[in-house]
């Protein structure tokens, strides 16, 4: 391991460098995790399945830790990674104490490692996004709390008088994803049973994602974008009311998730149209994104950070334009169960959150090895096989989902409709196949650059692309 | 009269944000607030109704904080000040 950046640069005394490192190393390793499961999985619709009679690696298991590792493990440990970067260089405070940081740092990996053990043994709890086994709940619960403790007083101590958008985002986050968690997965498992917690898992499905990764994701790139650009963000106050408008509006949508359910239909609507006219505060971050890089466009080709945040940003753009359409009764009549909606999820959480991460490695990784990237060309190539793979799975199984809605719309028959999935299966493999291919190369060159002999104190254009 | 067009831009998104997806908030938690009056899917309205109140009470609470002691005066100094320190603390 590399000390230099932690010992001796200026932001060594402000930004724990060496618990940032482990936070993407970590996040790495859980990436290659759900990549390696999510794969497997998708062989299980050959008849390939690699496990094939192991109990503990059945389909169902792994593609749970698929899931699972790609939330809590990849996203997570690189969110907090950001938020040791940027809380500090915000607030000019430091966390509130590194040991702590530590702490909370091996804390998540065991809760990483237990969820994953808990999975395979078959300890899944019943819940979508909250499989997480039950036994693992309450120390995710305090792991939370702990972090929340440790990364939100540097923004109350701050002298600062003023609160940028970024930390607005990340104070929301910590007060709703605790709370969020727990409603999840306690409420419908011990007091609210039946279809009143079926409910309310839907609403942790879509608040997870709205009310954690949102927040946080947004809140960084708030952060990453202006500090690479080195140009303001184009409107703070429409940043802010954006912020208002997610942190308000936002919660409780999720009941879509379940339309023709047993829920009455008048909360099925309810929940129909605020999903609808929640896109009004979607289009107050896109607006704000795209005006601040208004002159800067060359930044799209030169600068590989940027490129990924804008990817994403086209991809949030869609993934919500898409929201809207499909929380309607007359698309979910034809989409539902199918795989129309493992295209909006793989789109959502790969191709927004993943897109952005993948910006934050650029610019923090050499930061925090003290080096320069080893071989940038291999990151060039990473983001076109990422976004290729991405973009072929996305339109593959949008593609696919329709067929199969219509198939079943018509009654037709179940073997008929498993024929005409065949072939979209078969690419969703190959679109895996092309996006592992990308992060073995993103994997050796993490490798490669902390390696390498270069060291430099020099990151102002870590990002640069030939 | 000449229009700023920023001006034009974010007063139109604000007012949309407000409008828009406030009033169909407030038709959505009136819906599920509906599910507890009404007796439907026992547990769900108090459930999701308390989590939001929970959640938005700090939330609340901030941005009053916020507001007291000042951090709203000069709504767009703070994207200003944060390049300021980014440049001050270095590119390491």
């Amino acid at each position: 391991m590399n000390e230099t950046a932690a010992t001796t640069a200026p932001v060594g005394r402000l930004v724990n460098m060496d618990l940032l490192r482990w936070h993407l190393g970590a996040s790495a390793v859980f990436l290659a995790i759900s990549l390696i499961g999510g794969l497997a999985y998708s062989f299980q619709f050959h008849n390939l399945y690699p496990f094939e009679g192991v109990e503990l690696l059945s389909p169902g298991r792994v593609r749970m830790v698929h899931t699972n590792m790609a939330a809590y493990g990849f996203i997570a440990n690189a969110f907090i990674a950001g938020m040791l970067f940027a809380i500090p260089r915000l607030t000019r405070q430091p966390i509130l104490s590194d040991n702590l940081g530590w702490f909370i740092f091996w804390a998540w990996q065991l809760f990483m490692t237990l969820t994953i053990l808990g999975i395979l043994g078959g300890y899944g709890q019943a819940i979508e996004w909250g499989e997480t086994p039950i036994f693992v709940d309450p120390l995710i619960l305090v792991g939370l709390v702990l972090l929340v403790v440790n990364l939100s007083v540097p923004i109350f101590k701050s002298a600062e008088t003023g609160l940028y958008v970024s930390l607005w985002y990340f104070l929301a986050a910590f007060g709703w994803t605790g709370l969020v968690y727990f409603m999840g997965n306690y409420l419908p498992q011990f007091w609210v049973p039946g279809t009143a917690g079926a409910a309310i898992t839907g609403l942790f499905i879509h608040d997870l994602v709205g009310l954690f990764v949102t927040p946080i994701g947004w809140g960084l790139m708030y952060f990453f974008v202006p500090m690479i650009l080195r140009k303001p963000i184009w409107s703070h106050a429409l940043s802010l009311i954006g912020f208002w408008g997610i942190a308000f509006f936002y919660p409780m949508q999720g009941v879509h998730h379940f339309l023709f359910s047993p829920i009455p239909m008048y909360a099925q609507y309810g929940a129909v149209v605020a999903t609808i006219a929640i896109e009004a505060v979607v289009l107050t971050v896109l607006v704000n994104f795209f005006a601040t890089l208004h002159g800067r466009g060359d930044a799209i080709r030169g600068n590989l950070a940027i490129r990924w945040f804008y990817t994403g940003m086209v991809m949030y753009g869609l993934t919500c334009l898409q929201c809207a359409f499909q929380v309607t009764l007359t698309f979910q009549k034809i989409i539902h169960f199918t795989d129309w909606v493992v295209g909006h999820a793989h789109m959502v959480m790969f191709g927004v959150f993943g897109f952005w991460i993948f910006g934050f490695f650029i610019e923090l990784w050499p930061r925090a090895v003290g080096r320069t990237w080893a071989h940038p060309r291999l990151l060039t190539a990473h983001y076109w096989l990422t976004f290729s793979g991405l973009a072929l799975m996305v339109v593959d199984l949008t593609a696919g989902g329709l067929v199969q809605g219509y198939l079943w719309a018509n009654l037709a028959p179940w073997a008929e409709a498993l024929e005409a999935s065949a072939p979209f299966w078969w690419t969703r493999s190959l679109a895996g196949l092309i996006i592992i291919s990308g992060q073995v190369l993103f994997l050796y060159e993490l490798w490669a650059t902390a390696r390498g002999p270069v060291e430099t104190s020099d990151f102002a254009a870590v990002g640069e692309v030939a | 009269m000449k229009i700023d067009g920023k001006f034009a831009i974010i007063s139109f998104v604000t007012i949309l944000v407000v409008v828009v997806a406030g009033l169909a908030f407030v038709y959505k938690m009136t819906e599920f607030y509906m599910t507890i009056t009404d007796d439907d899917v026992s547990g769900f309205g108090p459930a999701s109704v308390m989590t939001y109140l929970l959640g938005m009470l700090p939330l609340l609470l901030i941005t009053l904080w916020a507001a007291i002691s000042g951090r709203l005066r000069d709504i767009e100094a703070p994207k200003y000040r944060m390049l300021e320190l980014n440049e001050d603390i270095g590119n390491e």
